[in-house]
């Protein structure tokens, strides 16, 4: 499982490196797609059924929106692929150099660190029933992101919250 | 024994997919007083065979200015997403049996969507890809209302898993409590399939065949065939959420022929109605939609959260 997810999430990267390459941004959109269905299988892979399926609903219906504007904003006559110039592929080979460079750096120095623990995870969120309580690990995620990550869910909203600012000031119209 | 089921469903699905396409043809020709396909075989029965030959024997067009690989990910993106739909649904054993299964599905139709973007945009055509926009807003605006329906009916459930449905329903149809949203469901599903009266991405005086104008021979076909799995397997699913069969452990057998013949009561409605219907217009398409159902499901949506819990009666959450 280890291994599964450990070659999940270097697929993930790699779909980030393929959209920040900066091909078409249909391209952009599929790689995008790709790397969010990833990311969604690796929090399925850690028992989230829900969160990861909720999140590759919502990723996916809601940034549907967003490429459905690219596709019909950015039409080109010639789009860009990740083959078609020297720029892209090299940006494409640069990345896949680095993500080599850093996966080969994890194995040999590093070690994946357990940040959850299980004792304190019984104020999150226990479903009750008549005699026995129980804790889901999908909803417990849920929580422990709230938890755990709360700085990191401000931060969050935040920088949504003026990146929503900064779109309508671009997109004002005089 | 897993690669057996599978067949065990993709075949019969095939099947069945190819006769839909006979029946429609057949449907349509009656109500015009005319005969339908009645030449290649008995009836006609032959002529999805005849059709499916031919199609897959013609060249495939790939247009010079298309972007290739777009171009053909989309066709197999559409009829792999059909297939995928079909995994959770019970009749009355699923395929895998998912605790998310209504998530799953919603999911899997969601990126269905992103099929029709594509093969639009690979075309590299106005018309395809004017066709595709139109779909895509049709499509993504009415999986809005989809969703709340499903969550409404969910919440009476007590769960994402569709096979706790038929447990639910072994008394009543879920139908008669919420008749209001089973009615918006079936003209939302008609629209999140394409299928006239909301088949705007096809309309053919206009946009000559939608998104998928540049398709010939094989991927137009894998189009074709997604399209019509995905009418049988909506209609499976409104039958699984509001009509749920009896399931008789003894004898499951029942449940299934109890099932596929609703469905194909409702699938055949799918056909009366695209005879009956002309089509909408764009605006009143979306008028529809955002200015009917969604306000309508939100409310029936808040009233379905608060009558359980106002009474009590919330359904068993593990």
């Amino acid at each position: 499982m280890t291994y599964m997810t450990y070659l999940l999430s270097m697929l993930f990267v790699l779909g980030f490196v393929g959209f920040s390459s900066k091909p078409s941004p249909i391209y952009g959109g599929l790689g995008l797609i790709v790397s969010g269905g990833i990311g969604c299988g690796v929090v399925l892979y850690f028992g989230g059924s829900f969160l990861g399926l909720m999140v590759f609903l919502i990723y996916l219906g809601g940034m549907l929106v967003v490429f459905g504007y690219t596709t019909a904003m950015a039409t080109e006559e010639y789009p860009e692929t990740w083959g078609s110039s020297v720029v892209i592929w090299g940006a494409l080979l640069l990345g896949f150099l680095v993500e080599f460079l850093i996966v080969m750096f994890m194995v040999l120095y590093d070690e994946v660190e357990v940040v959850i623990e299980f004792k304190d995870s019984g104020n999150w969120m226990v479903f009750e029933g008549d005699e026995l309580g129980l804790i889901r690990e999908d909803s417990m995620g849920v929580a422990a992101m709230y938890n755990c990550g709360s700085w990191l869910m401000v931060v969050a909203g935040w920088s949504l919250f003026v990146s929503i600012f900064i779109v309508i000031e671009i997109t004002r119209g005089n | 024994m897993f690669l057996v089921n599978l067949l065990l469903l993709i075949i019969p699905i095939l099947v069945a997919m190819a006769f839909l396409t006979l029946i429609e043809r057949k449907m349509l020709g009656y109500m015009q007083l005319r005969k339908g396909p009645n030449v290649v075989g008995p009836y006609g029965l032959l002529q999805p065979f005849a059709d499916a030959m031919k199609l897959f024997i013609k060249e495939p067009l790939k247009p010079l200015t298309s972007s290739i690989m777009l171009f053909i990910i989309a066709p197999t993106l559409a009829l792999t997403l059909a297939f995928t739909m079909w995994i959770p649904l019970p009749m009355p054993m699923p395929l895998i049996n998912m605790n998310m299964g209504v998530l799953f599905i919603l999911a899997t139709s969601s990126l269905a969507v992103y099929a029709i973007l594509w093969s639009g945009w690979a075309s590299n055509s106005k018309y395809a890809l004017i066709g595709a926009l139109r779909a895509v807003a049709q499509t993504i605006s009415y999986e809005v209302t989809l969703a709340i329906i499903l969550l409404s009916v969910l919440l009476m459930n007590g769960s994402f898993t569709l096979s706790t449905l038929i447990t639910t329903q072994q008394f009543s149809w879920l139908l008669f409590p919420t008749w209001p949203l089973a009615m918006m469901w079936f003209i939302s599903t008609l629209a999140e399939t394409n299928r006239a009266p909301f088949d705007l991405t096809e309309g053919e005086s206009e946009l000559v065949s939608g998104f998928n104008v540049e398709y010939a021979a094989g991927p137009f076909a894998l189009f074709f065939m997604a399209e019509y799995t995905n009418i049988i397997m909506m209609n499976a699913l409104t039958v699984t959420l509001f009509m749920g069969a009896l399931l008789n452990p003894i004898l499951p057998e029942t449940f299934t022929l109890n099932f596929v013949l609703k469905t194909l009561i409702l699938t055949s409605t799918f056909l009366w109605i695209r005879a009956s219907y002309p089509r909408f217009r764009y605006d009143q398409l979306m008028h529809l939609l955002w200015k009917n159902f969604l306000p309508l499901t939100l409310a029936l949506c808040m009233w379905h959260i608060s009558l359980p819990i106002m009474t009590a009666c919330v359904p068993p959450q593990m």
